[in-house]
This record gives C-alpha cells, structure tokens and sequence, in this order.
C-alpha cells in the first residue's frame, strides 16, 4: 500500500513536489472546511450564538432542513414525497442494470412517473394543490416529467432531421437550432410571460405547467442533437440490411436502428440528463420553489438572517450527490463500451 | 407500389405542414384577439421612450433619462464584456487543467479530476449565488476591507491599483503576455527538466519583476479608503466578480474536460513517431500534437463558448446588468414582453449563428 502510494505519487522530485503542493492545498482547504463546520460550528442553539460565532449555523440547517427539502408541502403528507423519492431511488437502481434495457423500460419508466405524480399530488380530500408544491420533489417532478416527454419528442427530432424529406428535415432543423441558439432563461420568460397570451379566453395554465412546457422545449432539442449523434453512428449496412428482409421505414427504424443508436449514445444522453436536472434550477426566475427556490426562501426568515452559505451548501451537497450518481453510471457505460470494441 | 410509397411521404409532408402552419395561424390569430382585448400596443415604438431606470455600470455613457434603446445597448455590451472575459479565462483555466488532467504526476491529475467533479455536478446558479453571498456576506464592508498588496476586497467589490494612464496599462498588459509567451518558448526549449515547474516560477519571477519595474517608472493610482467610499484604482461590481467567477469556473471544468479528451484521442504512436524523428518536447506539441488535438476540440470549445455567452443570462439572478436582466426590467415597466423576448432572441441567435459561420470558415481552412 505505501510503496504503492510512493510509485504512484513520490517517484522522481518533480512529481514529489507536486504532490506536496497539492496535499498542502486538500490539507488547508480540509482544515478550513472542518473548522468551519466542525469546530467552530454552532449544532445547538439559536441565530444569536450562531452570529457571534464564525464557523457554520448548523442548527440553522436543522431547523430548516425540511422546508429546504420539501417547501411548503403540507407536514402531514410528508411521507407521500418521501415515499415518492424512495420509489424514484429504486427505479433508477433498477434501470442502470444492463439486463433491463429493453422495450418494456419505457412502460415501467411512464408507470414510475405517474406513479410519482399521484403521490404528490394525492386525490380527493388529500389533494395537495400543486402551488403547495416545493424542494426537491418538485425538482426531481420537472426532470423526470422533463426527461419522460422531451426524449420521445428529441428522437422524433432526430428522425425529422436525418429524413430525406425537406419539410420533416427542415422544420427540425429550424426547430432545433433556434431553441439551442437562446439561453434556457429566454425560454422560461417565453412561456411564463408569453404562453398565457397566446391561449383563447378563460383557460389558463398554471406556472407549474408552464415551466413544466419550457423545460420540455428546451431539453427536447439537446435530446435530438445526442439521438442524431446515434443515429449517424449507425452503418448503412444496416439500413441496406432491414431494406432487403423487407421491412418499411417505420419497422426499420423501430426495430433496426433505433436500439442499436440508443444504447450507443447512453452516456452523452445521462450528460445531457444530468444538465437538465442542473437547468431546473432555473425555475426560480419565473419564482417557483424547487430545491433552489426554497434554498433561497429559507434564507429569508427575519429570525434567521445571515447564513446563505450554509443554505447553499447542504443545497449544493444534494445536486452533487444526485447528479455524480448520475455521471458515475455515464462513465461506467462509456468504459464498458470502450473496453468492448 | 413505389408510386404509390412516394404519393404517401408526400401527404405525410403536406399533412406536417399544414398542421404547423395551421397551429402557427391560430395562435397568433388568438395571440392578436387577446392582445386587442387587453389593449397592449404592439412593435417596437417603446424602444424610444425614456427608459427612467438607472444602470449600475456601463461601458457607454448612459443615464436615467436615456432611451430604452440606449439601456439594451447597455446590456448588449455588458453581456459582450462578460462573455469575451469569461471565455478568455475560462479557456485559459481549460487548458490549464485539461493538461494537468493528462499529466504523469498522479497528484496534479488527481487535482485536476477533484476540479471538474465538483464543479460539474452542481448547478451553475447555485454557483453564481454562493459567489455573490461570498461578496455580501461574508466579506467585509469597506472600512474594515481585506486589503493585501494594495488590492482591496470588501463587499462593495474588488479594488486594484492601475496605473495612471490607460496607455501605460495597455503597455503593460502587452509586456507581461510578451514575457510569458517568451518564458513559455525558452522553459519547453531550453530546459531539460521540470518543463512545467521552471516555467511557472520564472513566469512569476517575470511578473513581480515586471510590475516592480512598471510602478518605480510610471505613476501609479492604488485604491484608497476615504471616508465611506473607496477612491483610486479600479474597481470591479461585486454583481461583476461572482457572475465572472461562476461562469469562469464552471465552464472552466467543461473545457478541461474537452481539451483532456482532445489530447487523449491523439494516438499514442503520434508521441513514439515524434520522438523518434528527435523532436522535443515543444516541437512535439506544436507541430504534432496540438494540431491535431485542436481539430478534435475546436467544435467543442466553441459550443463550449457560445453556451457560456448564454449562461451568462443567468446574471438577471444576482443583478448583473446584461442584456436579458436589462430586458426584464423593461419587461416589466412597458409590458411589451413579445417584442422583449423576441429581441433576447435574436440577440443570442446572432451570436450564435455568427460564430457558427466563422467556425465553419476556419474549418473549411484547415482541413485545406
């Protein structure tokens, strides 16, 4: 173990001093993170001992820690979003198994998420309006309902703008450029500010649903880009192939092509999952109350003023928890592909 | 049967088509009805009105009673100064980690992986948020600034000493990049060992040398604290240093990445050839290498560019003036927000379909 650590990190001067260096920088960064939040941490008592205190508020957090998770959803549901994430846990466990790659995923992927959204939202006199709705839950609602539309619409993208047709080609092209040409924020006041002008008198939309719409847009055209990547990936044997055993477009694609481009192009489509739950974020522009939102909302209780960094940061340890889970698996695919060619 | 295959895809397109079109027209058939109902004035007219809102830093002179023209255009510079700065550094901590990411030394490579992991994986805005509470919060107010080698660091921003004269500045800026373009060549060339080591000390032998010699002959304006207000040197907007910090950072990561995954696509029998013809290791990168890792990366890094142009509308967030949180705010005093948005629009899609067209230019260049 030692002499691993020395042929690894000590074997000529120039890697030992390098090695120093960067120690010295993990030590000063670690000693200055565990005094701030270990030794001159406050984990008993009110804001006043916090205040006179420089390390972090923790009893801040402890306070907090359930509106930051779950917003203003009422406390006696709680268990239906926690059940809800726990369900979403073992769904994703299961779907990251090699062997569950098949069709029936999708079916099990759509049952997940109404399952999901029923738990939230809840029926008949325990309905819980969706204004009520909040933290994480809510994050993890826009990016899986996000993830469940605007994937089937990005490969219908991608079929659009590989098809020899002009106008399919065309309109995707036009589709997909102008969304990946403006940041996410322009969309986002498009259809908060703009989606209610365009709809015929007495209907409206709520914000959820409107910000549900934008997220929709947006991701569905980075899904295409990753999709067209697979479907380019594909030789025209393959489509030569499907063609001489006599199978029509729709077969080709659905049988043929299709799962061979999908599975290719798993890891940059968990990238651009993962960038997706990040952009939900964004949502508090348009001031709804994802986990950001309520991050931000706990910072504002007049008995608690002062400690947005410690807000941020169990706000920042729950993003990078979720989404390194998510990067782990992208890059175990990838290497499992890399070591299989 | 294939008459009859081609007559079914042209249907299938006619049908699209006509089902888009038709959506496009009732939409906005519904979007005229309602706008006359609520009595919104449509076009641009309202760009010339007075806009009555003051801009708290601005490139071009610009005050309250301007037009709201005058203030887009505002927005329009600070979001190009955001974005050439942001990428310039941001490409420059790309490159310096990217290459740390492919270095022998596990240590700087594992540094360099810690970088992007954590970066990464959390939400730019979280980001921008906790680097403008650093700036409000936590760091002081002015009379009990931080204050180290007369740089001054409160939570009204980040002060430094200038020289008195632009053109000595610009002089000055030309002479340090000079010197470490100069360092850079003589460290890879000359020396035999500790390329990397030799050429980050002389490089900062070469600045502090450089500064010291600048301020004995030239004046020199450094920020000063009088009364409540800080005078002399220049100053960067806290709203400037954590939207700068965020974006840099975040897209730093992203660049590291692509530069690592450029270098590393090069086969290694490139490095073999290369030094077996006996060149070392400068020539190697630079004739060899890089070439043809920069053909790999290019289209990346500029993706990489254009996203950091429109992340930075996320300043609208901490109260940076760009031109999206520009925009709202007269979203919000005229209500003309389809024009707004349209106008956000076509801003980013120039951009973007300008640095598309110089992509494919040089791409076409090179591959000539």
């Amino acid at each position: 173990m030692l002499r691993q650590l020395k042929k690894k990190y000590f074997i000529d001067l120039g890697s030992t001093l390098a090695s120093t260096f960067i120690l010295c920088i993990y030590l000063f960064v670690g000693w200055y993170f565990f005094n701030w939040l270990i030794i001159d941490g406050v984990w008993v008592g009110d804001a006043n001992i916090c205040k006179n205190s420089s390390g972090a508020c923790v009893s801040f957090l402890k306070e907090k820690f359930t509106f930051i998770l779950f917003g203003v959803y009422p406390r006696e549901y709680l268990y239906r979003p926690i059940l809800g994430i726990v369900l979403l846990v073992i769904g994703w466990i299961h779907f990251t198994k090699k062997k569950n790659w098949n069709n029936l995923l999708f079916v099990k992927f759509l049952v997940l998420m109404i399952i999901y959204f029923v738990l939230l939202s809840g029926f008949g006199e325990n309905k819980v309006e969706t204004s009520k709705w909040g933290g994480l839950p809510l994050t993890l609602l826009l990016s899986i309902v996000g993830v469940a539309i605007s994937y089937p619409v990005g490969i219908l993208l991608a079929l659009g703008r590989t098809s020899k047709q002009a106008v399919p080609r065309y309109l995707s092209i036009v589709y997909i450029e102008l969304i990946r040409g403006v940041p996410l924020i322009s969309i986002l006041f498009m259809s908060s500010v703009l989606i209610p002008l365009f709809l015929p008198d007495g209907i409206t939309i709520n914000k959820l649903f409107r910000a549900q719409l934008a997220i929709i847009f947006f991701s569905s055209a980075y899904f295409a880009e990753v999709v067209r990547g697979g479907l380019n990936s594909i030789p025209k044997g393959q489509w030569e192939g499907a063609k001489s055993i006599g199978l029509n477009y729709i077969q080709t694609i659905k049988l043929v092509i299709l799962p061979q481009a999908l599975v290719k192009v798993i890891p940059p489509t968990v990238n651009t999952m993962i960038g997706m739950f990040k952009d939900t974020s964004l949502v508090i522009i348009i001031a709804l109350f994802d986990l950001m939102g309520t991050t931000k909302a706990s910072m504002t209780d007049s008995k608690w003023l002062g400690f947005s960094v410690e807000a941020y940061f169990l706000c920042a340890v729950i993003y990078f928890i979720i989404c390194s889970r998510m990067g782990r698996f992208s890059k175990k695919v990838e290497e499992e592909f890399q070591r299989s060619h | 049967m294939n008459i009859n295959k081609k007559l079914s895809s042209k249907i299938f397109s006619a049908a699209i088509l006509i089902i888009v079109l038709g959506s496009f027209y009732s939409l906005f058939s519904q979007l005229q009805h309602n706008l006359s109902a609520q009595n919104v004035a449509t076009g641009f007219g309202f760009l010339e009105y007075e806009a009555g809102f003051e801009i708290s830093e601005s490139m071009i002179s610009y005050d309250s009673f301007d037009t709201y023209k005058k203030a887009l255009t505002v927005g329009f510079f600070n979001t190009l100064k955001m974005a050439a700065v942001g990428c310039a550094f941001s490409f420059l901590l790309g490159l310096i980690f990217g290459v740390m990411g492919i270095s022998k030394k596990h240590a700087l490579k594992n540094f360099s992986e810690t970088y992007i992991n954590i970066t990464r994986n959390i939400p730019l805005l979280l980001q921008l948020f906790f680097w403008y509470a650093l700036f409000t919060d936590i760091f002081p107010s002015v009379r009990n600034a931080h204050s180290f080698f007369g740089i001054l660091l409160s939570n009204r921003g980040f002060y430094f000493p200038v020289f008195s004269s632009s053109v000595v500045n610009y002089l000055f800026a030309f002479s340090i990049v000079l010197l470490n373009l100069g360092i850079f060549y003589f460290s890879l060339v000359k020396i035999k060992k500790y390329k990397g080591l030799s050429f980050i000390l002389l490089s900062i032998v070469g600045v502090v040398g450089c500064i010291f010699i600048f301020s004995i002959i030239f004046p020199v304006s450094a920020p000063k604290l009088q009364g409540f207000n800080i005078s002399g040197g220049k100053s960067l907007s806290p709203e400037f240093c954590s939207l700068f910090l965020g974006l840099t950072i975040y897209t730093g990561a992203f660049m590291a990445e692509i530069i690592r995954s450029g270098i590393l696509a090069i086969d290694k029998g490139q490095w073999e050839a290369g030094r077996s013809i006996g060149l070392n290791d400068y020539q190697l990168l630079r004739y060899v290498i890089i070439p043809q890792s920069f053909k790999v990366s290019l289209p990346p890094l500029i993706s990489q560019f254009l996203n950091l142009t429109k992340n930075s509308s996320l300043a609208v967030a901490i109260g940076y003036p760009d031109f999206v949180s520009i925009a709202n705010t007269s979203m919000n005093q005229t209500g003309q927000a389809i024009e707004l948005v349209g106008l956000i629009m076509a801003m980013y899609l120039s951009l973007s379909l300008l640095s598309s067209g110089v992509l494919n230019f040089f791409g076409r260049s090179s591959r000539a």
